[in-house]
């Protein structure tokens, strides 16, 4: 196996598993990722927010959801059989 | 006398049945361009594995119609409903059949006896170089707009509409084990599309039960903006209509804006990736799955509409031929209609998808019918059948308490009206209306959102596809710096690049917040139909001069094209005349530059056509 087909297949699997671990959290919660929530400071009188952007699941499918993209092409790179195949007829 | 829903429906399945076979097979593809099933087109003799490749013609005809659709064919008829259900319904109708249909088909079929490239390199043999690098140019900057405001638009769905968020996420790894089933496996296609519709089916419920956030939540909001809203009433003085609408932008600045950031990065990085990778690995699985939530789309509204075939269309079928829509000003229905319906009835964006992925992939000539005819009459469908009318039936529906759908803005009025299409069907079977009219509005807006993440790489591709044309004049001088600048990878980075970097950050607007590239967003109708203008004409140069067709049938296809052009360049002089003054200032500077550019363009390039015609004619 060559050094980018290794790596299209490390990054698949790990993908998979990401995007498992995303969906199944996801689930669980009835919501992938997180909510923030803005608050109104009456003695400064500016909003503040509270809470982050980014949760564990929604950082697991984010990246999943890219190295699942790219694993598969580096993986099987080349131009299947039967598309040069259907070419050459 | 009311007219009822079934009376229009049937009417328009009629019009595009004759229209497809006698106006479509006969005429264009027999007897103007004579296609012929046995000349190889550039998928078989250009075939490179990464952009020239065949596709199944209903493979090409998803990609095709999932590219040109766009949000267009629904934004705009739903803003042209202030006219009244008619005159959007016949422009779209003959628009689409005379005009739309045969611009993107003949484009196509140009591209493809050209080799698969663009339709503006097509003008270079029709009306010499200078023609082919001003048209290039407009092309590319046209993309960019495109792109950014794909990308804009994208990024505030999956704000907006979390569940659409969830949906992209899942439906991309079932396109791409769609692709790799039925190319590496061998799986059959009928096993494999079935495998991956039951996922896709169940990736739809678990994304409307499951949104996916990225911090900004509408319920989430409330309470902050009256809490701020209160204080700067009591503390600050201000009157209440003005204090929540300073305390509404405060509060969105503060959590929406990070959240809509974040969407443009990750979508800007999917459509550089998406724009490099070979079309049989993503787009033409993706596209393929795609098709069937199209076709479901469309299929449901076409089915509903039979169903319910006796609600009356409420709407008036005119109100008037020029009320309010641009800026607040009077808009008359010609020359403004091009502006305002655009994918429904004529686009000229499809030109450079007909010319730029799709003629790429053509497996053979006789296809490209159903993808170029055949797709444009698809979206004239989505146009009437899921837009005009159920938001004319759904205009003073006792259903919806007194909403008028005609307050809310275009997507709005969109999701309503096919929303209360199905839930009339769900009630008229003993259902719930309510529960099928929510369901029904996400569903709408989901499937909207699939549109609009198909356009995105699409253009982007498109833009590395012009930057690659473009400098064609470099390899012969310095062919180390050709290879650099066209690499695919570093074409799409650049055109990712420019294009996020005008959807990124935001302005107010009227109070509302949106992605930068909405500065030159007023334009953006009229350059678009200027190349519909200018594609049609280049079209039918190429009838005329190179397939030397004379006669009638000439006339069928010059005609239109000059129609087109007229009323094109006089919408563009209203539009800057009449509309500019009225627009922020903040989009007077760029809107009015870039119509200005368009028109000195437009000018320029009608006397190289009118040079191309008479040379050809003599």
């Amino acid at each position: 196996m060559k050094a980018r087909e290794a790596l299209g297949a490390a990054l698949t699997i790990v993908g998979i598993v990401l995007l498992a671990y995303g969906f199944t959290v996801g689930g669980l919660h009835g919501h992938i990722g997180s909510s923030v929530k803005p608050v109104f400071n009456k003695e400064k009188g500016t909003i503040t927010v509270e809470g982050s952007e980014w949760a564990s699941d929604s950082i697991s499918l984010v990246l999943g959801w890219f190295f699942i993209i790219i694993g598969p092409a580096l993986w099987f790179g080349e131009v299947p059989t039967a598309l040069k195949a259907k070419v050459r007829r | 006398m009311s007219v009822v829903m079934i009376e229009i429906a049937i009417i328009v399945f009629i019009i595009y049945g004759i229209a497809y076979v006698f106006y479509g097979r006969e005429l264009l593809a027999r007897r103007v361009v004579k296609a012929d099933p046995n000349r190889p087109t550039p998928a078989i003799e250009r075939f490179d594995g990464v952009d020239y490749v065949p596709a199944n013609k209903y493979v090409l005809y998803g990609h095709h119609f999932a590219s040109i659709a766009g949000a267009g064919p629904i934004v705009g008829p739903a803003i042209a409903m202030a006219y009244g259900w008619f005159l959007p319904l016949i422009w779209v109708l003959f628009g689409n059949v005379f005009i739309g249909a045969v611009h993107d088909y003949l484009s196509l079929m140009a591209s493809v006896r050209y080799g698969g490239v663009s339709i503006a390199t097509v003008s270079e043999g029709l009306m010499g170089r200078k023609a082919r690098y001003i048209f290039l140019i407009y092309v590319y900057a046209a993309l960019i707009l495109v792109l950014a405001a794909f990308l804009s638009v994208a990024a505030v769905i999956f704000t907006n509409i979390p569940s659409a968020a969830t949906i992209a996420v899942i439906f991309m790894p079932l396109a791409l084990l769609l692709g790799l089933l039925a190319y590496r496996a061998g799986m059959d296609i009928r096993v494999a599309s079935a495998i991956s519709l039951v996922l896709i089916v169940l990736g739809f419920i678990y994304a409307y039960k499951v949104p996916f956030l990225l911090g900004y939540k509408s319920a989430a909001i409330t309470t902050a903006i009256k809490d701020y809203a209160s204080y700067l009433h009591q503390v600050k003085g201000l009157s209440m209509e003005a204090a929540e609408a300073q305390a509404k932008l405060a509060v969105m600045k503060a959590v929406w804006i990070p959240t809509y950031h974040w969407w443009v990065v990750i979508l800007a990085l999917y459509s550089f990736i998406a724009a490099g990778l070979p079309v049989w690995y993503l787009l033409q699985p993706r596209d393929y799955l795609n098709a069937y939530v199209l076709w479901a789309f469309v299929a449901i509204a076409g089915v509903s509409s039979l169903i319910v075939f006796n609600k009356p269309l409420r709407l008036p079928a005119y109100t008037s031929f020029s009320p309010k829509i641009f800026a607040g000003q009077p808009t008359p229905f010609w020359p403004a209609i091009p502006l305002i319906i655009a994918c429904g009835a004529l686009s000229g964006f499809h030109s450079l998808v007909s010319s730029g992925t799709s003629s790429k992939q053509l497996a053979n000539e006789m296809d490209a019918l159903l993808v170029g005819y055949g797709g444009m009459l698809t979206e004239g469908a989505v146009s009437s059948l899921a837009v005009i009318l159920p938001v004319s039936i759904a205009y003073g529906a006792p259903e919806l308490h007194g909403l008028n759908v005609l307050k809310l803005n275009a997507i709005g009025r969109f999701v309503t009206g096919y929303g209360y299409l199905v839930g009339s069907v769900a009630e008229r079977f003993g259902g719930n209306f309510a529960t099928a009219f929510n369901v029904f509005k996400v569903f709408a807006a989901i499937a909207l959102s699939m549109f609009i993440l198909t356009t995105l790489d699409t253009a982007t591709r498109l833009a590395r596809f012009s930057w690659q044309e473009l400098f064609d004049w470099l390899e012969p001088r310095s062919p180390a710096a050709h290879k650099v600048l066209t690499n695919r990878w570093v074409a799409t980075l650049i055109a990712v690049l420019v294009g996020a970097a005008m959807a990124f950050p935001t302005v107010v607007i009227g109070g509302k917040i949106y992605g930068a590239y909405r500065t030159v967003w007023p334009a953006f109708a009229g350059v678009n139909q200027l190349l519909a203008a200018l594609a049609l004409l280049t079209s039918a140069l190429w009838v005329y001069a190179a397939l030397k067709i004379r006669g009638g049938t000439a006339w069928l296809i010059l005609v239109p094209a000059f129609f087109l052009w007229i009323t094109v360049t006089i919408a563009l002089a209203w539009w800057m005349a009449v509309v500019m003054p009225h627009i922020p200032p903040v989009q007077v500077a760029g809107s009015g530059v870039l119509v200005a550019i368009s028109l000195a363009l437009d000018i320029l390039l009608i006397v190289l056509f009118t040079r191309g015609l008479l040379r050809a004619s003599k």
